[in-house]
């Protein structure tokens, strides 16, 4: 059994900073559970308290069917990967996977069985003998995974642990990782900051935020229905388009334009302010193939970047840019896209076309909204609106 | 200080026309020169602060009448061991040496295992009072040794262990600039280390000799090599602590048996030379981390 | 977590078992240390009959007899002569060798090694030797005088000379001598980016400019360092004493710990802890002042050559 519970965790430090404040979870048996946030959210210090590094100042900590609240991290049948590795610089690629079996006392026989197991399927074989010194950024990346991996624990955990990595080899490694999850089958709790690493891992996705869980669902569900405006401008690249707005009559009126909402929203009905929420995917180039049906807007981009596949378009629109705390701590820890040039009050939108449209920057355009992608958030607590309607999706369909 | 002042002199007058920053070209009026103007400053300013010991060294080979010669002349032919003779035949210098060797090396021994000890709790423990030991340990390093001197005497000779080697060694066995210096060292080093053997199941202590001492070779060396010095030349504390003859240690022998024999000045330069010996040799074999341990005093200033 | 193991770390903190790490330490430095320096101030205020093995309450009067022994006043006159030459002295010409061993040179290494190697000579090795080699009737020094046309000195059995090559002595060889400012000089040296030189000298400085505006700030820490250090080191002075003079001619080399030393094997150990007492109190006068100067100087730097 190497299902995690975490019933009412909370992190109080000397001084009265709480780090993680109640955090109850569950990770299942064999799941891929992403812990995922802005850095200071408290998800490298849950992990430590699942590790047994840190303690708990309140909760309970249970792994399989034992409270583990206050047993040493050795008695936990855990491992953990670290951000920097943490290989000992001073033994070789050998050594430091037989180091966790040899401090257990594991017979000799087991302990090459497993490092020469560990070693295969990683693509160590060639460099037992070498020193981390010697390993490029990869190498010792596997290693510390081997070295996890060689204990058979029942349950891993990662801090991290593709962070030191280039971008070229982040990619290839995030595969590895979700194919020896995959052939593995352990239960595996991984931090990181980035939500793309995030949504490609994660069976389940735990988004955190001074310390509290805001939302703890699959990648589609944190994606398609973020609970709150703190999910919605984390998850997704580029991030979603957030305006102020209101709704009346059965349309959404912002910057002079008026959408009308889609024929099921349970908003119809509504007069409010709400904040507004666009996806860049959810604007299509207007043109013959585009859908009729759908409204549309007349915009002029003042940016246009080609990337292949796709085009983002940035334009200006007339109305106020949300400025909730939430948005701009999202914003500034993961996107870090501060403007140089700061121009007025003006809301910038970025719309993610298809490769083959050929926008120009200056030049009006006209662009469609699906009008079944838009999300609405209370302006004051930030909550996502007209959710209930929905029958809530199974997390596990991914 | 004469000699100061006429090298001082000579830096400056080549340092004021031309200083070349970095490998910089050689100045105008330096090109004459088949090498770098430089080595006519360097070359007299190191052999002049060498040439006592080169001295010492050749003195130990001469006769008494060579010894007041200048310049200093042996000729192969006649080397004279007479010295070194004398002093293995009539004096307890192999006794002494024998003495400074154990006194040395286990305050070598033990400062390196104490002070990781030490330096490795203020580093990495958390427990009460840990401020303000490190802050007393560290304020011991500024008391000027003769305020310590008359009491440590007294309780050694209550210990029974004044004119002992005991009661060189206890005095040593830790240094809390070795114990500062590590400690130093070990905040430097990633906690993940420890943190990852410790969830490997390596108790405190294992993790200290499994993964934190290997690591901390270059912060050992420099506390042996500090220790060893200290230890070694030491006079101050043997001289007033031992009184007796056979437990002189080597700067004690040397100079006691100065004062007995005027009269043969080749062998006090032959003892001079015995004494210097061990720690040159361990000088030019390990010159990079002797540089670097000398120049770590200065860190805490 | 089970309740007696919270009283521990009630009492002790997180990890009790710190202490059992720290034992020996902390069993040497408060036995050997801190309680010997208030033993010490209670020893200079008591009076210890040799003969009827009986200590009395002496009051101030250790202090009173010291002030006016001439023996002690001597030693200190001798011992403030001796730091007032040797500290300057010391660390001018390591700053001059430490600038001359930082240039880049063919056998720089060769150069660095002969100009360290003092450092490593105790004391009293030094003081034999130098004995030897200044002795008035055998000694080489005479013999290179002789060469050179002057009359033959009288060195150590002068009992100005002979302090003054006491200092030249320290300034030769030892833990603190010039090789030793050297290196900690050449160390803060080397600790300089080379592209604040070269940003210096873009920036059209030249050498002196650069020396002024670069090398001295960088150096002002680890002189103000030196300045204490070997301050420290000249009141302290004794292995070279006695390695050479033992104190002599008459009392004319004699040092104050030297001093110290001999009340010490005379057993007049109140006379000693508060001659100790007295030159403590010296040195914490002298940390005072500097301390006073810093905080009079403004924060820059004020050079290599304070």
């Amino acid at each position: 059994m190497g299902a995690i519970h975490l019933n009412g965790v909370s992190k109080v430090y000397e001084g009265g900073v709480v780090a993680v404040d109640d955090v109850s979870l569950e990770v299942r048996d064999g799941e891929f559970m992403v812990l995922v946030g802005p850095s200071g959210c408290g998800k490298s210090t849950l992990l430590r308290m699942i590790a047994g590094l840190e303690r708990v100042s309140g909760g309970q900590v249970v792994i399989g069917d034992t409270d583990v609240t206050h047993v040493a991290p050795p008695d936990r049948d855990i491992a953990m990967v670290f951000q920097n590795y943490a290989l000992y610089p001073h033994k070789t690629v050998r050594e430091n996977l037989a180091f966790g079996l040899k401090q257990r006392k594991a017979p000799k026989a087991l302990i090459e069985e497993r490092v020469a197991d560990a070693a295969r399927m990683l693509g160590l074989e060639e460099m037992l003998q070498r020193k981390p010194s010697q390993l490029s950024g990869g190498q010792r990346q596997r290693v510390a995974i081997g070295r996890a991996m060689v204990r058979e624990p029942s349950a891993f955990l990662l801090d991290e642990p593709l962070s030191n990595l280039d971008a070229k080899l982040r990619t290839t490694m995030r595969g590895e990782l979700a194919r020896l999850h995959e052939r593995l089958g352990i239960t595996t709790v991984y931090v990181t900051h980035d939500q793309v690493e995030a949504m490609t891992l994660g069976t389940r996705v735990a988004v955190l935020r001074g310390g509290v869980v805001q939302q703890c669902a699959s990648p589609q569900e944190l994606y398609r229905r973020p609970r709150n405006l703190f999910v919605a401008a984390f998850i997704g690249s580029p991030a979603m388009n957030l305006v102020e707005a209101r709704i009346e009559g059965g349309c959404v009126r912002f910057a002079g334009l008026a959408i009308p909402l889609a024929d099921g929203s349970p908003l119809r009905g509504a007069a409010r302010d709400v904040i507004l929420g666009v996806r860049p995917a959810a604007f299509t180039a207007d043109g013959p193939r585009a859908d009729e049906a759908l409204p549309r807007i007349e915009v002029v981009p003042d940016l246009v970047e080609h990337l292949g596949d796709e085009v983002h378009v940035s334009f200006g629109l007339d109305a106020t840019p949300v400025q909730g705390d939430a948005v701009l701590a999202a914003e500034e820890d993961v996107h870090a896209t501060r403007l140089l040039v700061e121009d007025a009050p003006r809301a910038r939108f970025v719309a993610v076309l298809d490769g083959r449209t050929a926008p120009v920057a200056k030049q009006p355009m006209s662009l469609r909204v699906d009008n079944e992608q838009l999300y609405f958030f209370d302006p004051a607590s930030g909550e996502a609106l007209g959710l209930a309607a929905e029958p809530s999706e199974q997390p596990a369909a991914a | 200080m004469s000699a100061v002042a006429s090298r001082r002199r000579g830096r400056e007058q080549l340092d004021s026309p031309a200083r070349p920053v970095a490998a910089g070209p050689v100045k105008k009026g330096w090109r004459w020169l088949p090498f770098d103007p430089w080595h006519l400053a360097l070359a007299p300013a190191t052999l002049l602060l060498a040439a006592p010991l080169l001295w010492m060294l050749l003195a130990s080979f001469m006769s008494a009448q060579q010894l007041y010669k200048f310049p200093p002349t042996i000729i192969p032919g006649s080397l004279h061991l007479d010295g070194y003779r004398f002093l293995f035949e009539d004096t307890e210098i192999s006794t002494w040496f024998l003495n400074s060797l154990i006194v040395s090396s286990v305050c070598v021994v033990a400062n390196v295992l104490f002070c990781s000890m030490a330096g490795y709790a203020f580093a990495r423990m958390r427990f009460r009072g840990s401020g303000i030991t490190l802050g007393i340990m560290l304020a011991t390093m500024v008391i000027p040794f003769q305020l310590t001197l008359i009491p440590t005497f007294i309780i050694f000779e209550h210990l029974g262990m004044i004119d002992t080697l005991w009661s060189l060694i206890v005095p040593s066995l830790v240094t809390p600039f070795g114990v500062f210096l590590l400690r130093q060292f070990f905040l430097s080093l990633p906690p993940e280390l420890e943190e990852a053997a410790y969830m490997d199941g390596c108790s405190r202590w294992k993790i200290l000799w499994t993964i934190v001492l290997p690591l901390a070779r270059p912060a050992l060396a420099t506390v042996a090599v500090v220790t060893f010095l200290l230890t070694w030349n030491d006079v101050s504390w043997p001289a007033i602590a031992i009184s007796s003859e056979a437990h002189n240690t080597l700067p004690l022998g040397v100079a006691s048996f100065r004062s007995r024999s005027e009269q043969n000045p080749s062998a006090i330069m032959a003892a001079n030379v015995i004494a210097t010996l061990p720690v040159l040799l361990a000088f030019l074999a390990a010159q990079k981390t002797f540089v670097r341990s000398i120049a770590s005093g200065a860190v805490k200033g | 977590m089970p309740p007696h193991r919270r009283l521990v770390e009630r009492v002790f903190g997180e990890t009790p078992s710190a202490w059992l790490y720290l034992l020996p330490a902390v069993v040497i430095i408060v036995g050997l240390a801190i309680v010997p320096v208030f033993w010490s101030l209670l020893l200079s205020f008591q009076d210890k009959d040799p003969i009827a093995e009986t200590t009395s309450w002496a009051g101030f009067d250790n202090y009173r007899e010291l002030f006016h022994d001439e023996k002690f006043r001597g030693a200190v006159e001798h011992t403030i002569t001796y730091t007032a030459l040797f500290v300057p002295l010391s660390i001018l010409g390591g700053l001059g060798l430490a600038l001359l061993l930082n240039k880049r040179v063919r056998f720089i290494g060769v150069y660095r090694t002969l100009a360290f190697v003092p450092v490593i000579v105790s004391a009293t090795v030094q003081g034999v030797l130098f004995s030897v080699i200044f002795d008035d009737q055998v000694g080489v020094a005479n013999g290179l005088l002789d060469k050179v046309g002057i009359a033959p000195q009288p060195f150590f059995s002068d009992g100005r000379q002979a302090l003054l090559l006491l200092v030249l002595a320290g300034l030769w060889a030892g833990t603190s001598c010039i090789s030793f400012c050297a290196v900690i000089f050449l160390a803060a040296l080397q600790d300089i980016p080379r592209e604040l030189t070269e940003a210096a000298s873009i920036d059209g400085a030249r050498a002196w400019g650069t020396f002024k505006a670069v090398t001295a700030p960088a150096l002002a820490p680890v002189t103000i360092f030196l300045l204490l250090w070997q301050t420290v080191q000249g009141i302290q002075l004794f292995d070279l004493v006695y390695g050479s003079t033992a104190g002599g001619p008459g009392d004319a080399t004699v040092v104050v710990v030297y001093f110290i030393y001999r009340s010490i094997r005379e057993s007049a150990y109140g006379t000693g802890a508060a001659a100790s007492y007295i030159v403590v109190a010296g040195l914490a006068a002298i940390g005072l002042a500097f301390w006073l100067g810093r905080f009079a100087v403004s924060r820059r730097g004020r050079g290599a050559t304070a």
